[in-house]
């Protein structure tokens, strides 16, 4: 334990001395021992190499830290994406086309055989030359395993007659130099890497995972619930009117009529509007990505079904209080029996070999409407360059190398090792080429006597149903057609509109997206000269003017000693202000009358931003009455802080200890406290409902789970503010310790009780750090975030869709920057006000002591 | 005081009392409809009511005392809470974690020894939390239905593999409950309305072979093994060159009071089950096994275990002949999970990768090289099985996520010193600039003040996402992208927070001393230095306080400017564990335990400045 600084320690010196190793950046990747195992069998392969990954926050790559990269020239060499969404930044001209690397790969490949052949041949002559090319082919990529090799065979080529072992190394080299080869991946996987029209289309991501959908059902519950063949072994449904029906028929509820087990939910699992429109065969864009075409009839029936198979299951606010009683993967209820089916992806069955090995479960392709044919949906992600990435090469050969045969089994085995090391069973996770899938099977699956048949099985179905699969529509929309699809799907759900109606609104905003994309008004570029020469004059005139009004009696107080020292101690927060924040401020405004994807140059569109704000975006609205109710939150808890601190201001024995005590809530770190409060507030098992229960209430509220006003979401969300109160605490506390006993002393003896002391004396002494909290407060409700941001993203139903997050969407996954800083500055100017106001009457109840 | 005031405050405590009684009324009106929704929230109630009591009765009586504490307690329930469940899930196996009701103490494991023997420690309470009966019933009904159900399927039970070696009571009572426990989850809700015997009938009826299998795995424990395979020098796993003997059979118990068995379970891959009894004799268990090297010696990297543990928590020291050197494990190895596991050992000298997290552990020359194995052919391993008291066992379930945890993050330490760099540089930062700031704003006449000072506050009301990739560009530019520069240097100057909330401390500091220094000729960096610094210690102690929870909490900056994981701070660290582990609760309970501990400390410690601090302003009397 002690000497572990030590080894920091030297583990940094080492670092630094091996500093003359070249850096691959590689972000998005979190730890995969697999992939570990690869990359640092790359280095050795590579030497003088290094790969560093990042894991760019949480599982996915965080889209503002690949844009502050992109835009401020420190990109990554490599990045690990999202699929779906590789095109939308492929359409903002952030990431690097890769149709030459690949070709210049297959080209490798090429060489590489037919070194092999010309060997195989007897050919020496051909075979120096062909070496040759492969040499210069190579050349760029430096000293690599490859290099060392080609060396050899050389050597040996050139030698009469050939050395032992020469064939060996050509096919050595041939496996070393794998292609990418369009062809070994899903379609699916490919097309979903691809953007562009006609001769525009080009490749942006390799993929590098994938998974897909299918219908997992419990057989127990099923033969049970008499759903059987002829044979008496549990069928599947075939057909949507089957699956609700079943639905309907394994659902159990208890005396008092709550559920005790789901049959089915439609959204349970990850199947999403997506799925149920695909197999009623509707379409979500047109085929020229011109139109979105979500409100589609056959859509618009998928989601009808949707709400129907919700309705008879008594509505989705009784199956989502339902299966939030389940968290992790364990406790997936389907690995528990609680629910009977779901649709769920393939590394479901990962989650079954280690947790419930012993479920007698099936997978069947879903079940569509009848008449129409099953299909999946897949995703995943891609490896993509980045624009503006230093070493293109180096990163596509690490890409190329990652996806050769030999290493894919690399990392299979090592993760089939490590899972052993754990005591699980391993499942080899999907790869988007179906071969590499058939030699896992073979290799880590068919023989595996630890593996049930069953896992074996839905395996083999899942890398089948890949071919029959679809994918998100690429498209510069697809944020915001996703995000589009789920919001509809949830007030569909949730009876706020009929599924028609819901679908259109959708639709229209994203069309209306499209259409602001693909318009061929031209905007000006903004022309920097203007706002700069605007500023610096606004300056002048506003210096000059404050000049004109001081007069020469301004100039001369401006010389006076008290005002040089003034202009002395701000200076540095004036400093900070001219170079840090003056400058950014300044261009947010410059950029809220522009259309800015930060990845372009911005064009200026005038007042268009603030147009669409207040005539066409009732989300805006939706989220500036969500933060104006939390604005309740904010007397209430400078109440509650102001208590506690008079409490902890007692003088008791062991106060030391309750101080800290009270402070924990604000110490415990924030993605932790994200967790505890989930789990508290669930609306199954959660502390708080549990504490409700015994107490008599039948029926507790639902918490974040619930969209209403009086106690749902927000109202957690408050009531986490309330309990980490202590925060506010200190500054209460110290300005409690700064009251002079004397004045208490002196009511006192005036006959004051305690409400008189405190009403005449406590207050108003603390009157500035009431002022203080209140501002103070406003302005940080209005950029309430951090709990969306973590814990609802926005949901259920918008109904945590706060201001600063919805800005944060719009800048950060909607790619509209201009937007947002036309959003910000709302803000902006309604906490102006605000804050103006309180500064305006302030004089009348602050009171400062300094003041006399 | 001047009256003047008067009105106006009064309105704003009675504006800030109805926001309190308005929450208790929302409560209370809510209360009425589903009866006790008010009973949580009212939970706050003693604390503002405790306050008032406290403050009205103070000075007087032990009675004023135990209310306040009484206060104070319950206000410590509810703050403390949320803290005490982190730790306590860091405590918890993995299995224990999401049970309903929720267990406030976690499992204190089993004094085990015995083994192999059965728990149900994993197994609900009975009555299942399905059935339908209330407890008495259930009491008066479960002898008649257990004797029952073990007539009816004793007999198998008993044919379970390993089900001799118990004791025959554990065995019974285990196998019933855990069948009970998986039988009554399918079993529809009617059925137990039709009364003990028939559901005796529908539960014997569920009973078959893949029940049963499921029941065993769950309330059985033994420690078995199996051979060992070698990995070469290449990392290739290469099997035991087969012999005229089964290599198995080659383990041999040395000392100690256990006996190494066979199991009947699978032929194709014959394990040995160890049984063994500490209860007379607390003497190490040391059992030893020469297997033939399938590689030349000096190829041998190490070797892999496959072990099933009993989780007993019992320590295992493994050692290591080769070559004819003698080598040991430096970890702490427990018998800590039940399923079988492969554990792997390498030569520490030939191989240093840290591979401890991917379960593969380091051997190390022993000191002592007397007597050591020198077959070249063969290689031979010796485990050494140590008890331990219940004690100690708990110690190591409890630490288990937190070892754990160290495993996962290589760069724990280095996330530590970078988080103390950045919170010292920060807070030496903020306290000198804005204190000096905000002096120049409120006790300094200048002109252009109260402009600047609206710019002041202006700045805080933009929010941060809109500037965040303009300042990016800027640091991009500085050249401190990727370093703890971008992350400290900026509170140089000063944060417009800091900066209002030290000048409205500084604005209610009275006039007279200030003016007594000027008399005496001091200068306004004097006064500022040795009068109104002191002065408003309390409130830089605040600044301190949030300072350090910032910088601390802080990963949104961090995660945009550095990339280089040993420059990460603790809460980056953190949030990036969560999104590696975010199926290991236990480890990421025990990950922010460990993150949350120092703060902690620190706010306990510094507690003492901060009140000294306000003693010594001498603005008592």
């Amino acid at each position: 334990m002690i000497l572990r600084p030590a080894v920091v320690v030297l583990g940094l010196l080492w670092s630094a001395a091996a500093h003359a190793d070249r850096e691959l950046i590689v972000w998005g990747q979190g730890k995969d021992r697999g992939l570990d195992a690869a990359l640092r069998q790359f280095e050795v392969e590579h030497p003088g190499w290094k790969v560093i990954t990042t894991s760019g926050s949480s599982g996915g790559m965080n889209p503002q830290k690949l844009m502050c990269g992109i835009t401020g020239g420190a990109p990554p060499d490599l990045v690990k994406q999202d699929r779906f969404s590789v095109g939308e930044w492929a359409v903002r001209d952030a990431f690097m086309r890769l149709d030459r690397y690949v070709a210049l790969s297959l080209r490798g490949e090429e060489l590489a055989v037919r070194v092999r052949a010309t060997l195989a041949e007897k050919d020496p002559v051909a075979t120096l030359a062909v070496l040759g090319e492969l040499d210069i082919h190579l050349r760029p990529l430096g000293d690599t395993r490859q290099a060392d090799l080609l060396r050899s065979l050389r050597a040996s080529a050139s030698g009469q007659p050939l050395a032992d072992g020469t064939q060996a190394l050509a096919d050595e080299l041939v496996s070393l130099l794998g292609g990418i080869h369009e062809q070994r991946f899903f379609t699916a996987c490919w097309e979903e890497a691809c953007f562009g029209e006609n001769q525009d289309r080009a490749v942006y991501g390799i993929p590098n995972s994938t998974d897909d959908r299918a219908l997992y059902y419990n057989e127990d519950l099923l033969e049970r619930a008499g759903l059987v063949d002829g044979d008496g072994r549990a069928r599947p449904p075939r057909d949507w009117q089957e699956l609700h029906d079943f639905a309907g028929r394994l659902t159990e509820r208890n005396a008092e009529g709550k559920m005790t087990r789901l049959g089915f939910a439609p959204n349970f699992g990850n199947s999403w509007l997506y799925i149920y429109g695909w197999l009623n065969g509707g379409r979500f864009m047109s085929a020229d990505g011109r139109t979105c075409s979500l409100a589609d009839p056959r859509i618009v029936e998928a989601l009808q079904y949707m709400v129907r198979v919700y309705d008879s299951l008594g509505g989705i606010e009784d199956v989502e209080s339902f299966q939030s009683g389940f968290q992790a993967d364990e406790f997936d209820p389907f690995l528990t029996g609680k629910v009977a089916m779901k649709i769920d992806g393939n590394w479901t069955l990962n989650n079954i070999a280690d947790f419930a090995p012993g479920l007698r479960f099936g997978v069947a392709p879903a079940p569509a409407p009848a008449g129409r044919e099953s299909i999946t949906w897949s995703g995943g992600h891609s490896w993509a360059i980045p624009a503006g990435a230093g070493q293109p090469d180096m990163a596509f050969e690490l890409i190329r190398f990652l996806n050769t045969d030999r290493i894919w089994d690399l990392r299979y085995r090592v993760e089939a090792r490590y899972a052993a090391s754990r005591g699980r069973s391993f499942v080899p996770v999907m790869s988007p080429m179906p071969h590499v899938n058939a030699a896992a099977f073979e290799r880590h699956v068919r023989d595996n006597s630890d593996l049930p048949q069953r896992i074996k099985d839905g395996f083999l179905l899942f890398d089948g149903l890949m071919e029959m699969s679809r994918f998100r529509p690429v498209t510069p929309v697809g944020q915001l057609l996703w995000d589009e699809h789920k919001r509809a799907y949830e007030k569909a759900v949730h009876h706020t509109y009929s599924p028609a109606q819901a679908l259109q609104r959708g639709q229209a905003l994203v069309q209306a997206e499209l259409d602001l994309l693909h318009a061929d008004t031209a905007f000006p570029r903004v022309d920097w000269a203007w706002p700069v020469a605007g500023i610096v004059i606004l300056a002048i005139t506003g210096l000059g003017i404050a000049l004109c009004r001081g007069g020469r009696q301004g100039l001369r107080q401006l010389a006076l000693p008290e005002s040089i020292a003034g202009f002395a101690f701000v200076s540095p927060w004036l400093v900070g202000l001219l170079v840090l924040t003056a400058g950014p401020i300044l261009v947010s405004i410059v950029y809220s009358f522009c259309r800015y994807d930060v990845l372009h140059p911005a064009e200026f569109v005038g007042l268009d931003n603030y147009r669409l704000l207040f005539t066409d975006d009732p989300l805006f609205w939706k989220s500036l009455a969500n933060t104006a109710f939390m604005m309740i939150g904010v007397p209430v808890g400078m109440a509650v802080g102001l208590a506690i601190a008079m409490l902890l201001n007692t003088e008791v024995k062991g106060m030391q200890a309750y101080r800290t005590v009270y402070y924990l809530p604000a110490i415990v770190p924030m993605v932790a406290a994200s967790l505890l409060w989930i789990w508290v507030l669930n609306p199954e098992v959660g502390l708080v409902n549990s504490l409700l229960r015994t107490s008599g209430v039948s029926d507790p509220p639902n918490w974040l789970q619930s969209s209403s006003w009086l106690v749902g979401s927000k109202t957690s969300i408050m009531l986490m503010g309330l309990w980490s109160a202590g925060s506010g605490m200190v500054i209460w506390l110290a300005g409690l310790k700064g009251i002079p006993q004397h004045l208490y002393e002196a009511a006192e003896i005036d006959g004051a009780g305690v409400f008189g002391r405190f009403v005449n004396v406590t207050l108003p002494m603390l009157s500035p750090y009431i002022f203080f909290n209140l501002i103070m407060g406003v302005i940080g409700t209005m950029q309430v975030f951090t709990q969306a941001y973590i814990m609802t993203e926005g949901g259920p139903d918008d109904s945590t869709m706060f201001y600063a997050y919805y800005l944060f969407n719009n800048a950060f996954r909607y790619f509209k920057m201009g937007y947002a800083s036309a959003l910000a500055w709302i803000l902006f100017i309604i906490v102006l006000a605000l804050t103006l106001f309180q500064l305006k009457i302030a004089p009348r109840w602050v009171h400062y002591e300094s003041d006399g | 005081m001047s009256s003047l005031s008067n009105r106006p405050l009064k309105a704003l405590a009675l504006f800030v009392e109805a926001g309190v009684f308005a929450l208790f009324a929302v409560a209370v009106a809510y209360g009425n409809f589903h009866h006790g929704v008010g009973f949580f929230i009212s939970l706050f109630l003693p604390i503002a009511f405790g306050a008032v009591v406290a403050a009205r009765v103070l000075p007087t009586g032990a009675l004023a005392q135990a209310i306040t504490h009484g206060a104070l307690l319950t206000g410590c329930v509810i703050f403390a809470f949320p803290f005490v469940w982190l730790v306590s899930t860091s405590f918890k196996y993995n299995e224990e974690i999401f049970i309903y009701p929720p267990r406030w103490v976690p499992v204190i494991p089993a004094d085990v020894e015995h083994s192999p023997y059965m728990t149900t420690e994993l197994l609900g309470d009975l009555p299942p939390e399905e059935a339908t009966w209330d407890k008495a019933a259930w009491a008066s009904a479960w002898p008649g239905m257990a004797s029952y159900l073990w007539d009816r399927q004793g007999e198998r039970i008993r044919q379970l593999p390993g089900a001799g070696d118990v004791h025959p009571e554990s065995l019974r009572a285990a196998v019933l409950h855990g069948i009970i426990e998986y039988a009554a989850r399918s079993l529809p809700d009617t059925a137990w309305s039709v009364g003990p015997s028939a559901v005796m009938r529908q539960i014997d009826a569920r009973v078959d072979e893949e029940l049963l299998h499921t029941v065993w795995d769950a309330v059985y424990r033994a420690v078995e093994l199996r051979e060992p395979s070698v990995q070469n020098i290449q990392r290739d796993y290469l099997p035991l060159p087969t012999g005229a003997t089964r290599h198995i059979d080659a383990w041999q118990v040395l000392i100690g009071a256990a006996t190494l068995g066979p199991t009947a379970t699978d032929e194709a891959r014959p394990s040995r089950l160890l049984s063994y009894d500490f209860a007379g004799a607390a003497d190490a268990i040391v059992m030893r096994g020469a297997f033939p090297l399938p590689v030349p010696e000096d190829e041998f990297l190490g070797f892999t275990l496959p072990l099933r543990q009993d989780r007993s928590w019992h320590a295992v020291r493994v050692k290591l002949e080769v070559g004819g050197r003698l080598y040991e494990s430096t970890d702490d190895l427990f018998l800590d999970q039940y399923r079988w596991q492969e554990i792997g050992f390498k030569l520490a000298r030939l191989d240093e990768r840290d591979e401890r997290d991917l379960g593969i552990w380091p051997l190390v020359a022993a000191e002592n090289q007397h007597d050591v194995f020198a077959d070249p052919d063969c290689f031979r391993v010796t485990l050494v099985v140590e008890p331990s008291s219940r004690l100690v066992a708990t110690w190591r379930k409890y630490t288990y996520h937190y070892r754990k945890a160290q495993l996962a993050t290589e760069y724990w330490w280095s996330y530590v010193t970078n988080s103390v760099y950045l919170v010292l540089m920060t807070m030496i930062g903020q306290v000198l600039s804005c204190s000096i700031v905000a002096y120049a704003f409120s006790r300094l006449n200048w002109p252009g003040r109260e402009a600047l000072f609206a710019i002041l506050l202006a700045t805080m009301m933009l929010p941060p996402q809109v500037t965040m990739i303009p300042v990016f560009m800027i640091f991009e530019k500085l050249g401190w992208y990727n370093t703890l520069r971008a992350l400290w240097a900026p509170s140089f100057f000063g944060s417009a927070f800091f900066i209002f909330l030290l000048r409205q401390f500084m604005k209610s500091i009275p006039d007279d001393l200030e003016d007594a220094a000027k008399i005496d000729g001091c200068s306004f960096f004097g006064i500022y230095w040795r009068i109104i610094l002191p002065l408003v210690k309390p409130a830089l102690a605040a600044v301190c306080i949030f300072t350090f929870m910032g910088t601390w909490n802080d990963f949104m900056g961090p995660l945009i400017y550095i990339n280089d994981q040993r420059l990460y701070p603790l809460a980056l660290g953190l949030f990036d564990f969560r999104g590696e582990h975010k199926t290991d609760f236990g480890m990421l309970m025990a990950a922010s335990t460990l993150m949350t501990l120092p703060v902690i400390a620190l706010f306990f410690l510094a507690q003492r400045h901060f009140i000294q601090g306000v003693t010594l302003t001498g603005m008592k009397g």
